[in-house]
């Protein structure tokens, strides 16, 4: 007896600690949800982290890069050396690390948001698809052959293999279009934000209702205009194709429109009625504040090293003197002490220069400041096109303007949107022989007035556009371009392309392998 | 219904607790306990065997104990003594205690405060005491281990007073997480967090991690256990090993002359020195190298490439401006300063204050002390102090039932220094002076010379400006409290609860002043305003931890000794663990009004962020021990663990191991003769371990948005802004893949060992072999990001670690008169081989800075240094720029380094004589690397010795090749000279050249203890103990030549995974004092 009383203590503590094991084990266990961030968001709030992740990289990796490599600025040879490696032609697989994920991770939420927009949020879907075109533009036109029908799935594929350049080409005209047909203009009026993105699109969205999306068709015709003109040199017989349908698709978007009130289809074309701020107009932008962790990138930079390290290259700053260009007021800031004198240095020269004091022009203050506007496409961007195409023989759904009057269009346009040049005589300019349209010999120096052109308006800030164009131009335009003083590359070469990144290189079993610097992308069939 | 079958439980159990304790006959033995010299031995521990019922003799030896009838053994055990075994038939009380010269019999503390014979462990263990630990009066409990432990590897970020300690056993089993070793005080685990290094580049300072907070005066021994099967009961946080502290109580030494308790006063103080500053050239000062190679003077230059010393007088600084329009500017000789850095810095000193008071009785003891640490750190403005209160309290109801339970209260202040490449980084300010510039001449503020504008350097600002208007403070609100209860039923039975809860609050503030002015440039004899102001934004940011560690063990244990000499125990437990961490922080976006640091004062929108991190353990586990006589012994043990953060359907995951050990020299009729070989004891055993996940690793979810270029402040946060800035908010899906079919990972650690003792233990060794093998790590590796996302959670990961470990004692001398020489020593190497990564990946990034970071790399020890390599021919030859002459880099990255030393070791000797002794430790590492940011800038500022190399005289690179075109083609001998600017300017980009060797010798502890003789003392009456000591650690070090800058034990991460990186860290100090204890 006395036993049986002691065993049946024993099971009595053996059952308490199990008890406590058992009774409340799953309330106790179940704290795994994370209470720090949602697991799903609606798609307005995923949209505008896109738009402005693509904008900031635009605006700064790739903007320093093209910056550098469509000669519009150098390192500044007094202090510091921050980007004297980019100047050097030196690109290592680490620096593009950071912008090639911007990119991917970007495309993987605008994928979520294409997947996720219900009925009442179709619009949201067509950005989307806009923004992913043009995200995958920037890695076709940056690094030529990219992951594309295989990536984006996740550890459903963590080897995505890298597409030919044409195919990724295909994709992003087939995104374009898929986003003109999810584009739905049958919203309720006034301007319902469930419907309309209205007030969460960074880029467009603060127009008016009524004209939002019909600017996002505008988007993306332009950017179906881009696509097949980087096509031209390489497959023409793709961009003969493209236009056509591309001006189809345009006359159905016409009678659309028309159902809903809205006018007829056409590219980008207005220029901004607010110089600077890119108030009104067409153009798709983003927008930074003059407050930390708001502001534009490069000047947060700037501020962030204590030291300008970029000052103005002489292959741009002769040009535009030459021209008596009034925007080199908004582009640069004059010399060291000497207002309305600009001098640049020599593309690539500080390391010679190396610790002297600095007697060049600096980066202006519209182009580099704390609510520096970041242009992604432009009415003056699309007037070029647009001419460029007409110099080419094709013809355009609703264009009746000439090339010339194009090309002036978008020299008239670039100068709306810059404030100094704004209150300039576009005319005065362009009584120059080397701007005067009339002057143009021939389709080759059309079109190269009109490279030249767009490469001068897209000083500053939308260089990574600007250095692509003048990889693209058969013949590269402008010519005047140097070889940076402080190459690093083989002799006589310029940067063709940005090298893959080291996360791709280390982390994906179907890397091609790296390429040069110096190596063309698929469509420069100009090298 | 669950409360009330809990109710009904607990109304059972206190009913047969009083049958229990009703139906017990016991027998009161009383005895004496005396040494082989026949003095009383104060504090012996008097048990009866086989059970846990104990007292401990008092002042005159004597004590007194109720033995149950069925009993027929008490045990009676002291540390330093045999145990002695007293039949209690025999019934002769009075003991003489034999001297264990190794403790070897010592009764230790092992996982979850189970007190086993050393003898039984089938496992390697260490044991420190108190007299030991505190030999150079440490700060740091974790920082006394130093050289005292095999297989221990102990690095600091700072060596100061409050700085982190990394712990780390064996090599560390985890690829990418912590690898510290669980702290566990009085049988209950404590929180060793270590926050606040993720950006060590821009703002690194640190706050130290939470072990430090002990205090090394509270501490009686520590036990370091190394291995799996040693910690296997603890679970997965015992996976790096454990170091066990056992706090003092009123139990073990109850005072003398009759009183029933001693007040102990001890009082140190230490001065601190940096230990070793950088080796710099000290032949040419300011200045800058034009082109040609040529040397010119530049008053603005942070940098030393001006012209050789010449001892003339020279202008430096800027010029100031007198009221009446004449300008005045200083003067100084141009020539060298050798010890100008060093002049930079305080002698620090830490005065460390600690009382106590222990006492007791037959039943109940107490130990109360209070500590107080006062540190005044070598930079100027920094410090750090320490106020800790310890009550340790115990009590025996009956002879059934003994409470512990003790509480400790910590508070921890701290001044930090910043390590960083801004200009809040000290290290960062004074290696950018040039050679020629008088540090001490900056000190003085209201100087006019020293203002911000009127500061040489355009670059950056007076160090003791900085240090004035950018401070960083940390603040640590500390309780530990443990409650232990013991409960004893029946003679075979003991219940224990055992409850912690470790609970505190660590605030960190930076106040960092706006400011902004317009600097002036002195350059050949002009001066010029900059165009643009330098301006500081400011900002007040408070980052603040708030830790709750709950743990509970509620253990029943089983023992029988059987006839025919076999022991048996059996333990069953269960343990409850919860740990919440609620991490709050702001920070200001720029000051409104200067030096006013609240959040309400900032110039834009504040970053504000709170998180909260939940996980808990409920873990059953279970002890079987069985042993033969005194010589064989077999441990068997095992833990299921459930986990909150592993997929619900796999949450539960069994392992354990098992441990043997034969005592040989005990084998056999015949004994071994101790002159030859004293005792001989093989070990070995097998275990595994479980872990599971970090919260929150199961799912996807959506962040608030936030893009970055990696640069600080260029970020741009939600909301973004409109055409129209109306604010619009933004998330976006986290760049890291989590995995909801995550599993436990597991490591397996296989272990042997041999403990010998020769010529009656003279002489002992204890050698220890161990293989760790941990597979399937719960890992974030990176993947490719077109996959659409940066990282992906898995488990992946082979990681081993083999190695030795030995221990090595040995008493040359020992004499009647008590003089006694003792030599020891200790040796481990340790094999560390990441065998892979992931099935995508062969490298993780740990940390560091993108072009040299710290990485996991396959095939490779744990943490390497990764990045761009000398250019070299397939000769081996350096390969230079054609037609420039200087150094180029490898366009692949490789590995250069690792931080991982090829051994460590230590030795020391110690000599006592009477109330003399005197100690003296050395300690160092072979081999390893470690990566010097410091040593970079040395090379690009024109400060290191080697940028005079050739009195900077254009040279050519020996042995160097350069590429040929065209024609040329292929490698040709190089004959281009180049100036030394050029050169080193190249040298210092090239990552290769900042990997520096990491060997080095310590001298870790010198001390000499004086004891006043008793009999002196017996005349005071009051004072029963004196003691005078003068002690230093770190006192010297040696380096290989290579390493022109510091000490390579110093790393900017603090304790985490990213070692051996230095990145602007504060030289490291020497430490030498004196100081008296003294017991009334």
């Amino acid at each position: 007896m006395k036993n049986i009383i002691k065993y049946s203590k024993v099971l009595f503590l053996l059952s308490l600690t199990l008890l406590l094991a058992d009774c409340k084990k799953d309330k106790f266990l179940n704290v795994n949800t994370n209470p720090n961030y949602p697991a799903s968001v609606p798609v307005s709030l995923a949209l505008p982290t896109c738009e402005a992740n693509i904008g900031y990289m635009v605006g700064n990796t790739l903007g320093i890069y093209g910056g550098l490599w469509a000669q519009y600025w150098t390192q500044d040879p007094t202090y510091g050396s921050q980007y004297g490696n980019f100047d050097s032609y030196l690109n290592v697989p680490n620096d593009n690390d950071n912008v090639w994920q911007a990119l991917f991770t970007s495309a993987t939420n605008l994928n979520y948001i294409i997947a996720n927009a219900d009925t009442g949020h179709l619009n949201y879907a067509a950005i989307a698809y806009f923004m992913k075109a043009y995200d995958f533009q920037l890695l076709c036109d940056g690094w030529g052959d990219v992951p594309c029908s295989t990536a984006l799935k996740g550890n459903a594929n963590l080897a995505p293999s890298f597409d030919p350049g044409q195919q990724v080409y295909d994709s992003i005209e087939s995104w374009v279009y898929s986003g003109l047909k999810t584009m739905n203009l049958n919203y309720p009026s006034p301007m319902e934000d469930l419907i309309y993105p209205g007030s969460s699109d960074t880029y467009l969205g603060a127009g008016s209702a009524d004209a939002s999306m019909i600017q996002w068709q505008k988007f993306a015709n332009t950017l179906l205009m881009k696509v097949y003109l980087r096509e031209y040199y390489k497959n023409q017989a793709r961009a003969n194709t493209g236009f056509a349908k591309l001006n189809a698709t345009m006359t159905t978007e016409s009678a659309n429109n028309a159902l809903y009130g809205f006018p007829a289809a056409s590219f980008i074309s207005a220029a901004p009625t607010t110089p600077g701020s890119d108030m009104g107009g067409d153009d798709a932008t983003l927008h930074y504040q003059a407050v930390t962790f708001q502001q534009f990138p490069l000047y947060a930079t700037q501020v962030y090293l204590q030291v300008q390290n970029l000052c103005a290259s002489a292959t741009t700053i002769n040009y535009m003197l030459a021209l008596n260009d009034p925007r080199i007021a908004d582009f640069y800031a004059p010399n060291p002490g000497t207002p309305g004198v600009y001098s640049g240095e020599l593309q690539g020269d500080y390391k010679a220069l190396s610790g002297q004091p600095n007697t060049f022009a600096s980066i202006g203050t519209e182009v580099i400041s704390p609510t520096t506007t970041q242009r992604l496409m432009t009415a003056s961007e699309s007037d070029f096109l647009q001419a460029e195409a007409l110099v080419d023989g094709y013809t355009l759904y609703g264009v009746s303007g000439t090339a010339g009057s194009l090309y002036t269009a978008g020299i008239t346009a670039s100068f709306a949107s810059w404030t100094n040049s704004s209150t300039a005589s576009v005319s005065a300019y362009m009584m120059s022989d080397s701007v005067n349209w009339a002057s143009a010999s021939g389709t080759a120096g059309q079109l190269n007035f009109i490279w030249t052109q767009k490469w001068l308006s897209m000083c500053g800030n939308q260089n990574f556009e600007a250095w692509t164009e003048w990889r693209r131009t058969n013949p590269h335009t402008p010519s005047f371009f140097t070889v940076s003083q402080a190459t690093q590359a083989a002799p006589g070469k310029f940067p063709e392309r940005l090298v893959y990144p080291s996360a791709e290189l280390n982390d994906n079993t179907n890397f091609p392998g790296e390429q040069a610097i110096t190596a063309p992308v698929w469509w420069d069939v100009n090298p | 219904m669950k409360k009330h079958v809990l109710n009904a439980t607990l109304a059972f159990l206190l009913v047969f607790a009083f049958s229990w304790l009703s139906a017990q006959t016991t027998n009161v033995i009383q005895g004496t306990v005396k040494d082989n010299k026949g003095e009383p031995v104060i504090g012996a521990s008097v048990g009866v065997k086989g059970t846990s019922i104990g007292t401990v003799t008092d002042a005159d030896g004597k004590f007194q104990i109720s033995v149950p009838a069925a009993n027929t053994f008490i045990e009676i055990k002291y540390i330093g003594f045999k145990t002695e075994d007293v039949e209690i038939a025999k019934g002769n009380f009075n003991v003489t205690l034999k001297e264990d010269v190794m403790g070897l019999d010592e009764v230790i503390v092992t996982a979850q405060a189970v007190k086993r014979e050393q003898r039984s462990l089938g496992y390697a263990t260490t044991t420190v005491g108190s007299a030991q630990l505190n030999e150079a009066s440490p700060v740091s409990a974790l920082d006394a281990l130093q050289g005292k432990v095999a297989g221990i590897q102990i690095t600091n970020e700072s060596g100061a007073p409050g700085g982190s300690t990394r712990v780390v056993l064996r090599g560390g089993s985890s690829l990418t997480g912590d690898n510290n070793a669980l702290i566990v005080v009085d049988g209950v685990p404590i929180d060793n967090s270590n926050f606040g290094f993720a950006d060590i580049l821009n703002n690194g300072y640190d706050a130290g991690n939470r072990a430090n907070d002990i205090n090394p005066e509270d501490v009686e021994s520590v036990t370091v256990l190394n291995g799996a099967a040693a910690v296997a009961l603890y679970g997965q946080r015992g996976s790096n090993g454990a170091i066990l502290y056992t706090t003092k109580s009123g139990k073990q030494k109850p005072g003398t002359e009759g009183r029933k308790f001693k007040v102990t006063v001890s009082e140190n103080i230490s001065g601190q020195t940096p230990l070793k500053m950088p080796t710099e050239q000290n032949q040419f000062g300011q200045g800058s190298e034009d082109n040609f190679g040529n040397a010119y003077y530049d008053t603005r230059q942070n940098w030393s490439w001006g012209p050789a010393f010449n001892g003339q007088p020279m202008y430096w600084g800027t010029p100031v401006v007198q009221p009446n329009g004449t300008q005045l500017i200083r003067v100084k000789p141009y020539s060298d300063l050798p010890n100008n850095l060093l002049s930079f810095f305080n002698i620090g000193g830490t005065y460390n204050s600690n009382i106590s008071i222990q006492g007791g009785d037959a039943n109940s003891s107490y130990y109360v002390s209070y500590n107080n640490v006062k540190y005044n750190g070598i930079v100027p403005t920094t410090g750090y102090q320490r106020n800790s209160l310890r009550v340790n309290a115990s009590h025996e109801f009956g002879d059934k039932i003994t409470v512990t339970a003790s509480f400790n209260y910590t508070n921890t202040n701290s001044q930090l220094p910043i390590s960083s490449q801004q200009v809040q980084g000290t290290w960062n300010l004074l290696l950018n002076t040039p050679r020629d510039i008088p540090v001490q001449e900056l000190k003085d503020l209201n100087n006019p010379f020293n203002q911000p504008a009127q500061f040489y350097d355009p670059f950056y600002p007076n160090p003791y400006w900085a240090l004035k208007e950018f401070n960083t403070t940390d603040n640590v609100d500390r309780f530990i409290s443990n409650v232990n209860a013991e409960f004893r039923p029946t003679k075979w039975l003991t219940i224990t609860e055992r409850f912690g809860a470790d609970i505190y609050t660590d605030t960190r503030e930076q106040d960092w002043n706006s400011y902004s002015f317009y600097p002036i440039y002195y350059y050949q004899g002009q001066t010029s305003l900059s165009p643009t102001p330098t301006t500081y934004i400011g900002k007040f940011d408070q980052d603040r931890y708030t830790v709750d560690n709950i743990n509970s063990d509620l253990m029943a244990t089983f023992h029988k000794d059987f006839k025919h000499d076999v022991g048996f125990s059996f333990m069953v437990a269960n343990n409850i663990y919860s740990n919440t961490l609620k991490n709050t922080y702001g920070e200001t976006n720029g000051l409104v009004i200067p030096g006013d640091y609240n959040f309400n004062n900032s110039a834009a929108r504040p970053t504000l962020n709170n998180q909260l991190f939940v996980n808990r353990l409920l873990a059953a586990y279970a002890d079987m021990n069985i042993s033969y006589k005194n010589f064989l012994f077999f441990e068997l043990s095992g833990r299921n663990d459930n986990s909150s953060t592993l997929p619900l359907n796999d949450r539960s995951y069994f392992y354990g191991g098992a441990s043997g050990s034969l005592v040989f020299t005990e084998l056999g009729k015949k004994k071994i003769n101790p002159m030859i070989l004293s005792y001989g004891k093989l070990r070995a055993n097998v275990a595994q371990i479980g872990k599971d996940a970090p919260p929150y690793s199961l799912t996807n979810y959506f962040v608030p948005g936030g893009i970055s270029d990696n640069y600080v402040n260029t970020n741009i946060n939600s909301p973004y802004y409109s055409l129209a800035n109306s604010a619009i908010p933004g998330y976006s899906l986290g760049t890291t893949l989590n995995n909801p079919n995550l599993k436990p990972e597991i490591s397996t650690d296989e272990e042997v060992g041999l403990d010998l003792s020769f010529l009656n233990d003279r002489l002992s060794v204890n050698f220890t072999y161990y293989h760790n093998l941990t597979k399937n790590e719960i890992l974030t590796v990176p993947i490719a990001p077109s996959t659409g996302y940066d990282n992906e959670v898995i488990n992946a990961g082979v990681l081993l670690n083999q190695g030795v470990e030995l221990h090595v004692n040995i008493v040359p001398v020992s004499l009647k008169n008590s003089f006694k020489w003792e030599v020891f020593g200790s040796f481990s190497k340790n094999y560390s081989d990441v065998v892979k990564v992931s099935n995508s990946s062969n490298q993780i990034v740990l940390g560091g800075s993108a072009t040299v970071p710290v990485v996991v790399q396959q095939g490779q020890p744990l943490g390497s240094f990764y990045g761009a390599g000398l250019l070299k021919n397939s000769a081996g030859q350096m390969v230079v720029d054609s037609g420039v002459g200087t150094p180029l880099q490898s366009t692949k990255p490789e590995v250069l380094g690792n931080y991982q030393p090829t051994w460590i070791g230590s030795i020391g000797t110690s000599l006592s004589y009477k109330g003399l002794k005197f100690n003296i430790l050395f300690g160092g590492n072979e081999g390893g690397q470690f990566y010097s940011n410091s040593y970079v800038l040395q090379l690009f500022d024109g400060h290191d010795i080697s940028t005079a190399y050739n009195d900077r005289v254009p040279f050519v690179a020996p042995n160097s090749v350069y590429l040929g075109t065209g024609d040329n083609a292929g490698y040709h001998t190089n004959t281009t000279k180049v100036g030394a600017f050029n050169y080193w300017y190249a040298a210092s980009t090239i990552p290769s050249y900042a990997i520096l060797p990491a060997s080095f010798i310590k001298l870790r502890e010198i001390s000499l203890t004086y004891s006043l003789p008793a009999k002196v003392l017996a005349k005071t009456k009051a004072i029963t103990g004196v003691s005078i000591k003068a002690f230093a650690s770190n006192l010297w070090i040696w380096t290989p030549k290579a390493n022109t800058m510091g000490d390579p034990e110093v790393s900017s991460s603090g304790a985490g995974p990213v070692q051996g990186y230095e990145f602007y860290n504060i030289p490291s100090t020497r430490n030498f004092g004196g100081g008296f204890t003294v017991v009334f």
